[in-house]
């Protein structure tokens, strides 16, 4: 039986970049899974944020997520009309806890769908810091009407050097 | 390196359909993982049920919220099939994402099994939630079925069925 998790691409910074994109993605899969590991490069201990854009579009976008961004308080929140899909803070800047990244994953079901899109993420920080730590669950949305075809993940401020990113694919048979 | 993520089964529906059904489920993996993408002909929840057993050998616990809200509370003792979402009605015209991962299923010790529903529904309305469910049966998984408490999934819901292999 084939494979059906294929790595479709992967980015590695070696310096500091404000977003990282995945383009020409293929529609040979059922389903995408982006996984990253980053780190927010603005200082002291701002909380940081990922947004998720697809097709370069700027519009269609929506979410509501469970989120805990400061250690002791659990909250719930829903926007539209944003590509704000992910929030979370990251360990960052100079006087931020040194080498510490923030594991986040998108699942994109059906990604090749010309009905409206909808997403999954999960991420976590933990900077042992009291008000930085973080988990986020996001339910996002799109309504774009296409296929997804490029992915563009872009960071609050800068993602830092050695954050990561992997785009696998899923196919369903 | 071995194929460890394969996919079993999968089914997209091209008419409105009441029950999805995934059966003679094989052996040979490590753990499931289903990946469900659905619609309702109504605003009723989607639901599962393990081998056909609608018994009170089910419990969760959940933690949810709605876009203003959090809720959470734990089930004990109910019977299958058990709900996905929890308060918020599911869409008629957006897709739902409910991963269901079913950990050692073909073990001989209850099986424990994390989902995770994303429901967005376009403004300020949806629902996410991570729920630990417990299936007090020590039989092997072999049946995955999907209902809802009331109608029928719509045209365009896809269901896949992962088999995870550890080597």
């Amino acid at each position: 039986m084939a494979n059906t998790y294929v790595l479709i691409a992967s980015s590695t910074l070696t310096s500091t970049s404000s977003s990282v994109t995945f383009s020409s993605i293929p529609n040979t899969f059922t389903d995408l899974h982006l996984r990253g590991n980053t780190r927010d490069n603005s200082n002291g201990f701002t909380q940081a944020y990922v947004e998720l854009q697809v097709n370069n579009s700027s519009s269609g976008y929506s979410f509501n997520l469970i989120r805990n961004n400061n250690g002791n308080t659990v909250s719930a929140l829903a926007q539209s009309g944003t590509i704000w899909s992910e929030q979370y803070p990251a360990g960052s800047g100079s006087t931020a806890t040194a080498d510490t990244f923030s594991p986040f994953e998108y699942y994109i079901a059906n990604y090749n769908s010309t009905n409206s899109i909808s997403w999954g993420s999960f991420g976590v920080a933990e900077s042992n810091h009291t008000t930085t730590e973080a988990t986020g669950i996001t339910a996002g949305l799109w309504t774009g009407a296409a296929a997804i075809t490029s992915i563009k993940i872009t960071a609050s401020n800068n993602f830092a050097a050695k954050s990561t990113f992997f785009l696998y694919g899923i196919k369903n048979a | 390196m071995p194929a460890t993520y394969e996919a079993i089964s999968s089914t997209t529906l091209t008419s409105a359909t009441s029950t999805i059904t995934f059966s003679s489920i094989s052996s040979a993996y490590t753990d499931l993982k289903l990946v469900f993408v659905y619609k309702g002909t109504n605003g009723s929840a989607g639901r599962f049920t393990l081998n056909n057993d609608t018994s009170n050998l089910y419990s969760y616990m959940y933690v949810t919220g709605n876009g203003t809200s959090l809720s959470g509370t734990q089930v004990s003792n109910t019977s299958g099939p058990v709900p996905l979402t929890f308060g918020t009605s599911s869409p008629t015209t957006t897709f739902v994402t409910s991963i269901i991962d079913i950990v050692a299923y073909r073990g001989s010790t209850n099986k424990t099994i994390l989902g995770t529903t994303h429901m967005n529904q376009g403004a300020t309305t949806g629902e996410v939630n991570r729920v630990a469910y417990l299936y007090r049966s020590t039989s092997a998984i072999t049946r995955i079925d999907l209902t809802r408490t009331s109608g029928a999934f719509d045209v365009g819901t896809m269901a896949t069925l992962y088999g995870i292999l550890k080597a």
